[in-house]
């Protein structure tokens, strides 16, 4: 530092004054996530209170939008069909590590087999949710198959037209969408740990999959928590696009979830208020879940 | 990718009474692996492949229960191109990812840097703010928006949807643009500055021009998250004239499956997809590194 020390003390002292010129970098990203987010959850809040709908303000009923739906046959059915998506996040980081596993040991062709796990997750959800209405319907190529395999001509699976079927049907294409995603993610972090280890314990005599469990997975818990954080996202953020595409909430709303009952109130029967009161049940799932990820991460140190 | 790490395992010999499983010559293990990687590969592929094939089948003598369907045409893409509208749809997908894309970008760059470069008091809370609102689910905010676009006459504008995805993507492109920048050596900004360099200079030629690989990643999941968006066309853009691909399939899709529509439909599905496929091949290495960065 030497002949520069006058010259950094200087810097030291403008350091400790507060840099108010900060604020306007942040100006124009603040207004638009105030004014597209912020100001209309602030607005379903208030609406939540009232029984408006889109062509009339409504009166003040208290609380009863959330009685009104937290008593609904259909609010029911789609937390029930929130829990079996849910089953995706451990689902998809399970397959993952046995996937990614079985190709770090070596394998022929595992760049081939990466590649084809990765692909589902090229096309839009509206995309590949059309190619799978036909691939899964009732007389598609997987029934058929099917049919072939068995000789049977009346087998078959109704993927998505049968009450109960379809809710897990949607679970497995949620799963089959993310599964690419997270092998990637997990590779790309498995390449970067030291191989060294790995041969030692071989060394000790340590199978591979007890290896790969005791010392490979616990090097892997920051990218497995991002999967799960990203997997709980999309259940509860964007399982609306999946829903809307492949089941339009049926067979008999069975598979309505939270967001497609949201959007069924506001759009077929234009109930702005107990939509909005959904939207805050919405909210208040996701805050849970990130205060969640809070804890786990204050506990381990590593909060911002 | 590690073969001395198998040539060792393979080798080694049996020690504390536990064999060692994974080798050659365990015919459950050699062939387990193979079977499971080989069944999820498959599972993974199945449908893409059924609607791609089908995508060139012809109409004519197509029937759904095919599971290779027979006979070659391009057909299909002419009538789904003219005929089916998605000329229209695949130009306004671009007129609506391609300016909140840029826009959004440079706006959380720019945020980005604000973030990491300025101590002031409520910095703390933005961040929070900003992280926090990443886990907003779109939909939440649609019916409030929708009203309020409707008094301001933004519904069916291109305006009011650009504006829209625009603000969705600015909590998600700030954060990982803030988790690249922070890391950013401190030297090299505080040499800048007794250099006499102002804030702007900063911004441009330091921040920017170090943090290309970041501000790469941050436009091209942008990109994808707006092209891939059914939600804000849904709402914001109900006229036909005005469907974006997504909107243009979901208005086309499940209920219009009759056999003769299948291999043009698909041909649709193949139109919406193709224009992503070498972005997310080729930037794929620059989106993983992002994301890993920003993940762990």
């Amino acid at each position: 530092m030497g002949a520069y020390s006058g010259r950094y003390q200087g810097l030291e002292l403008r350091k400790d004054k507060p840099q108010w010129s900060g604020w306007l970098w942040v100006a124009p990203a603040l207004a638009l996530l105030i004014f597209v987010q912020l100001v209309p959850i602030a607005q379903s809040f208030y609406y939540s209170f009232f029984s408006r709908t889109s062509y009339s303000a409504g009166e003040y009923v208290g609380l009863g939008n959330y009685r009104l739906t937290m008593g609904s046959a259909d609010f029911k059915t789609a937390i029930i069909n929130n829990l079996i998506f849910s089953l995706s996040v451990p689902l998809v980081i399970l397959v993952s590590l046995v996937f990614v596993a079985i190709l770090y040991q070596g394998l022929h062709l595992a760049r081939l087999w990466e590649a084809m796990v990765f692909l589902p997750y090229l096309p839009a959800i509206a995309s590949a949710s059309v190619a799978l209405v036909y691939f899964l319907g009732e007389n598609g190529p997987l029934n058929s198959a099917i049919r072939a395999v068995t000789g049977n001509d009346t087998a078959g699976i109704h993927w998505l037209t049968q009450v109960g079927t379809a809710s897990w049907t949607i679970m497995l294409v949620l799963s089959w969408k993310r599964v690419g995603l997270t092998v990637l993610l997990l590779l790309a972090r498995m390449v970067t740990l030291d191989p060294a280890q790995f041969e030692a314990a071989a060394l000790e005599g340590a199978s591979w999959p007890r290896t790969f469990r005791r010392i490979a997975l616990p090097q892997l818990t920051s990218i497995i928590q991002f999967a799960a954080i990203i997997g709980f996202v999309e259940v509860f953020a964007y399982a609306f696009s999946y829903v809307f595409m492949l089941t339009k909430g049926g067979p008999q709303q069975s598979t309505y979830t939270l967001e497609f009952l949201m959007y069924q109130l506001e759009f077929s029967r234009q109930n702005v208020g107990q939509a909005s009161a959904v939207a805050m049940l919405i909210l208040a799932i996701m805050a849970a879940l990130g205060a969640a990820r809070a804890v786990v991460a204050k506990r381990e140190g590593e909060l911002f | 990718m590690s073969t001395a790490v198998q040539r060792a395992a393979s080798t080694t010999p049996v020690r504390n009474g536990r064999p060692n499983l994974w080798r050659r010559g365990n015919p459950i293990f050699v062939w387990g692996k193979y079977v499971f990687v080989i069944l999820v590969a498959l599972v993974c592929v199945a449908p893409l492949y059924s609607m791609f094939t089908t995508a060139f089948a012809d109409p004519a003598t197509f029937r759904s229960t095919d599971l290779f369907p027979t006979g070659f045409t391009l057909e299909n893409f002419k009538i789904t191109w003219s005929d089916l509208g998605f000329r229209t749809m695949l130009i306004n997908s671009i007129i609506l990812s391609v300016p909140a894309s840029v826009i959004s970008t440079v706006v959380s760059v720019a945020a980005a840097f604000g973030l990491s470069r300025f101590q002031f008091p409520g910095r703390t809370f933005l961040v929070f703010l900003f992280v926090a609102s990443v886990a907003i689910p779109p939909i939440v905010i649609m019916p409030a928006l929708y009203i309020t676009y409707s008094q301001l006459g933004w519904t069916n504008t291109w305006f009011g949807a650009i504006l829209t995805s625009t603000g969705l993507l600015i909590p998600f492109s700030t954060f990982l643009m803030y988790s690249y920048m922070r890391d950013l050596p401190k030297e090299q900004f505080e040499a800048a500055r007794v250099e006499g360099a102002g804030s702007i200079r900063q911004f441009a030629s330091l921040a920017v021009a170090m943090s290309k690989p970041a501000i790469a990643t941050t436009f091209l999941l942008a990109v994808v998250f707006v092209w891939n968006d059914l939600l804000v066309p849904l709402f914001l853009l109900p006229s036909a004239e005005k469907a974006t691909l997504m909107t243009g399939l979901a208005a086309l899709g499940p209920s219009r499956q009759g056999a003769q529509n299948v291999p043009l439909l698909m041909a649709g599905v193949l139109i919406s997809v193709a224009p992503l496929i070498p972005l997310v091949v080729f930037g794929r290495r620059a989106l993983l590194r992002g994301l890993v960065e920003s993940g762990g």
